[in-house]
């Protein structure tokens, strides 16, 4: 059937002022065997309770460090795994409970770019396939096939006269071209990007990078950019949340997180940068290794590591904290 | 500071499906004693292949080293008898490669992949090589060393796998170690660990050669630096001045292109256009279709690497004296 300005499915969403995703308390466990024949299970709480929302036409920058669970609360936001507890608001709606017929309508204004471009296109199918698929599928082709690929293939930089050629013929930075061209095709109103520049070339990600920002001023398209870079990050997001072992530790404005970080791991994060041109930071800031997520410290799960960790922070999980213009957890704000 | 490897006119082909591949193009550069030296470039520039071909570990076929001397304290390690060279790889010559997991065995414990290359350089009882080996994994900050020496590399977190990549190459006290990408699989605050150490294990008594993409990497760990693209040198200089004052547009593009700590969108400068495909590099200088300051003589001419300051070189027209006229 043919849809074309499908009806909001929410009614009553308003997108100028209503957050466009709320996320609260989200929790998202895997339950894992222990050994190969211990009948013990053990549960890993790959993202524990986390609260942040996003408005249309804002980006939100989620940085952690391998293990953090940024990518897990990616992929259960677009329905890939299972959340355990906590409510998910996506224009209103709530996400979590939508049957698979539902979230299938809904993917039409929830998209992804993954990081590695080449294997998230589908090798046998070529460019005018790969990116009016989705069109096809929602109704909503303008033009023939071919015209509205290479109106598409513009959009994203590409020669229009590429539309017949095949994902291995490009090369690391086009094909990251196609699956945002894929992605933009729906119109949709949240686009996640996981780590969908950390593959690139610099030379090659700043040119992706600057499209991700063309196209969300053409588009007003929101970003939930998750990326272990923060210089990549503090260029396309405008709040930034950090997360460590499951839980946002830092969250609030970009210029305001980088520039003048408050909790003990933000500040490590930071400092453990290199940055061209600036004196060599003292690496002595930087102490131990991120825990197994399996097996978390008690109390504030960054205690081992935190050079200003108090008596209290071994055995007492922090709460989030309002502070003038952001939120922290972390005992020293209490 | 005499040079402890010097490197002149290296060229390294692949022959692909597609055709003859010159990944490393007449490449000249030395290494001096104590010096730490960066390779930066992008993916596909070369700059594996030339940190390989220094020992000579280019699979062959599809791989030939063309031409070139690599001069190691007095020794062409490119003409040298294969045991002489198995002498210097691992002892003299050491390499941290990107991924420890794939460059220690699976098959055996830390204690007897240390142990073992000990031997092979050292008459020491088995029983020293352990201890030796143990006390390095203390150095490189392996917690329980002792019960370590037991452990699968598997059994490992990735910073720790490449602390025992770090003690093997270290601990033989090799005049130089060739790193590939030793942090780019790791997290910042792990690699920020791992770059203090291996500063202070060498201590200016060991040359490092680095090979990376990252600027930021070369910034931290590096004295002076070589910038690579489509498989030639195009610009060496110690590392403040190409950060104060890049020479070659190229360099200067990747470090515009860089993402700078920031606060919120921001556009960035990027390099227009891609890398040229190794196939089919055009004449003349191969930055040409993507350089903001192209000119008719870089469509035909190839620029040779030139004296554009002390210490510092560039292939470019721009920096010659008669600017390309």
């Amino acid at each position: 059937m043919r849809k074309k300005n499908a009806p909001n499915p929410a009614g009553k969403w308003d997108p100028a002022n209503d957050f466009l995703l709320e996320v609260s308390d989200l929790k998202i466990w895997f339950e894992t065997k222990k050994g190969l024949f211990s009948g013990k299970s053990q549960r890993i709480r790959a993202v524990d309770g986390v609260s942040f929302s996003l408005k249309q036409n804002q980006t939100l920058g989620l940085v952690g460090e391998s293990g953090c669970g940024k990518t897990t609360l990616g992929r259960t936001l677009l329905g890939l795994e299972t959340a355990s507890a906590g409510d998910v608001r996506f224009r209103g709606r709530p996400l979590l409970d939508l049957s698979r017929k539902q979230m299938d309508q809904m993917r039409r204004h929830l998209q992804v770019v993954f990081q590695d471009p080449l294997s998230s296109l589908n090798p046998r199918m070529n460019v005018m396939d790969i990116v009016t698929e989705g069109l096809e599928r929602f109704g909503m082709l303008q033009g023939t096939k071919q015209e509205h690929a290479r109106r598409l293939l513009a959009e994203v930089g590409l020669d229009k006269a590429m539309i017949y050629r095949f994902p291995h013929e490009f090369s690391g930075g086009q094909r990251q071209r196609i699956n945002i061209a894929r992605a933009v095709s729906l119109r949709p109103d949240l686009i996640i990007c996981d780590e969908a520049v950390s593959a690139l070339d610099v030379s090659i990600q700043a040119q992706v990078i600057n499209l991700l920002l063309t196209l969300q001023e053409t588009h007003h398209l929101s970003y939930l950019f998750i990326s272990h870079d923060l210089g990549v990050v503090s260029n396309i997001a405008d709040q930034v949340a950090v997360m460590y072992l499951g839980r946002i530790v830092e969250a609030g404005a970009t210029a305001q997180i980088i520039g003048e970080p408050c909790h003990p791991y933000t500040q490590m994060l930071i400092a453990a940068l290199p940055v061209a041109g600036q004196k060599r930071a003292e690496s002595a800031q930087v102490k131990g290794e991120t825990p197994s997520p399996a097996d978390p410290p008690p109390g504030c799960h960054f205690h081992p590591r935190c050079p200003k960790a108090m008596e209290v922070c071994r055995h007492t999980e922090p709460d989030q904290t309002r502070l003038r213009d952001r939120t922290v957890c972390c005992h020293l704000y209490a | 500071m005499k040079a402890l490897l010097s490197v002149d006119n290296l060229a390294i082909e692949f022959a692909t499906d597609e055709g003859v591949i010159r990944a490393v193009d007449g490449v000249s550069f030395a290494i001096r004693a104590g010096e730490s030296l960066g390779l930066v470039g992008e993916s596909g520039c070369g700059k594996s292949v030339t940190a390989l071909g220094l020992t000579r570990l280019i699979a062959s076929p599809p791989g030939r080293i063309v031409s070139g001397t690599v001069d190691f304290d007095g020794r062409d390690l490119l003409q040298l008898h294969t045991r002489d060279l198995r002498a210097v790889r691992g002892n003299e010559i050491t390499m941290i490669f990107q991924e420890p997991l794939s460059a220690l065995s699976p098959l055996h414990r830390i204690g007897r992949q240390l142990t073992e290359a000990i031997g092979f350089h050292h008459r020491m009882s088995k029983k020293a090589a352990r201890q030796y080996a143990e006390s390095w994994l203390q150095k490189v900050g392996i917690p329980d060393a002792k019960s370590r020496m037991d452990a699968y590399p598997f059994q490992l977190s990735g910073g720790m796998q490449q602390r025992v990549m770090i003690a093997m190459a270290l601990m033989l006290s090799p005049k130089l170690v060739i790193a590939d990408e030793p942090t780019t699989a790791l997290d910042v605050t792990t690699q920020a660990q791992i770059f203090a150490m291996i500063r202070e294990m060498m201590q200016n008594q060991t040359s490092l050669f680095l090979i990376t993409h990252d600027m930021g990497v070369v910034w931290e760990m590096c004295d002076r630096v070589i910038v690579m693209y489509a498989s030639r040198i195009v610009e060496t200089a110690d590392i403040e001045t190409l950060f104060a004052a890049p020479a070659h547009p190229y360099t200067r593009g990747l470090m515009a292109a860089i993402p700078k700590l920031a606060g919120g969108r921001n556009h960035l400068t990027d390099i227009p256009g891609q890398v040229p495909s190794p196939l089919d590099y055009p004449a003349g200088c191969r930055f040409q279709d993507r350089c903001p300051d192209v000119f008719d003589r870089c469509r035909t001419q190839d620029p040779a690497l030139v004296t554009c300051g002390k210490d510092h070189m560039a292939a470019c027209f721009l920096v010659y004296p008669d600017k390309g006229a």
